[in-house]
């Protein structure tokens, strides 16, 4: 069985994650913006009131 | 998923369901939705260029409810816990802290779907009343729900890592809403400058503008990755948070 971390190292490993999470963050995004894709799903579906009146 | 995060959930969405103010919220979107619904179907007329759904989430009044809902949703999510110590049951539980962390986003997120319903069926009356003479796409009602689905999330997410720094409900809305507002705003900077690295990074994070696309019934992954991205820091923040908290018990 593992030894429990001492409060020391426990705490460097609580920063070291939360460096981590804010690191991946920014990569996530940083590729996301530049490698991306965009579809149009309706295509031009404009309204047509012509035949509508309140 | 875990035994706990259901049951979790189910203590979440019924303490909700038994809360006053979820009604009260519920019909105050339902009658903001329905004003803004109005306001867009007689701005309407004077457009053919747009649908129902691209006006909607044009008009500043929409941006209201999307803005103030989650952060009033969240609020109490752990400030309430903390408040009246059933935070300690909690943590002597046998339930993980993501455990706890999910099931409370999970039922902040089922609510604030939920409160889009009304906001949705008027929409559909409009389009039945109006005999389909203003078509609006399938892609165009699901887009902009997963969209508003979206923000929830980002927004819930914020709101809860914020309401689980605090034992106090307003400061935890407070901090909430201004960090939302504060989000949203500096999006709004990329129509003032000029350089075209910081256009570029503004509008990334453009919440508007993200809104319409999707209402117009386009798909971009830059907002899926930013918006998800964002959720998961927020929840793996929130995480960290409680570890420290079970730490101080």
């Amino acid at each position: 069985m593992s030894k429990a971390p001492s409060k020391k190292q426990w705490r460097l490993n609580h920063y070291i994650s939360i460096g981590l999470f804010i690191v991946l963050f920014f990569a996530i995004n940083f590729i996301g913006n530049k490698y991306y894709e965009r579809k149009n799903f309706a295509g031009q579906a404009y309204t047509d009131l012509g035949s509508y009146s309140p | 998923m875990t035994k706990a995060f259901f049951v979790l959930l189910k203590r979440e969405i019924s303490s909700m369901a038994g809360s006053p103010i979820a009604y009260i919220m519920l019909v105050v979107m339902s009658l903001f939705t329905l004003f803004v619904i109005y306001g867009a179907a007689v701005n309407l007329e004077q457009t053919s260029q747009m649908n129902i759904l691209q006006l909607i989430f044009r008009s500043l009044p929409i941006w209201f409810p999307i803005l103030i809902m989650s952060p009033l949703i969240t609020m109490g999510l752990f400030a309430e816990e903390y408040k009246t110590g059933t935070i300690e049951m909690l943590m002597t539980a046998p339930v993980t802290d993501l455990d706890v962390v999910l099931s409370k986003f999970s039922a902040a997120v089922i609510f604030y779907s939920a409160l889009w319903i009304p906001a949705w069926i008027d929409v559909i009356v409009f389009q039945v009343l109006t005999d389909g003479a203003a078509p609006i796409h399938l892609a165009h009602y699901i887009l902009t729900y997963v969209m508003l689905i979206l923000l929830g999330m980002f927004f819930g997410s914020m709101g809860l890592f914020l309401s689980s720094l605090t034992r106090s409900q307003l400061l935890a809305a407070f901090l909430s809403v201004i960090s939302i507002l504060v989000i949203f705003f500096i999006g709004l900077l990329r129509y003032q400058t000029t350089d075209p690295f910081v256009e570029d990074l503004l509008g990334y994070i453009l919440i508007i503008q993200h809104m319409i696309i999707f209402s117009e019934g386009v798909v971009d992954s830059r907002p899926f990755i930013f918006y998800l991205s964002s959720t998961l820091l927020f929840l793996a923040l929130t995480q960290r948070v409680l570890a420290v908290k079970r730490l101080k018990a």
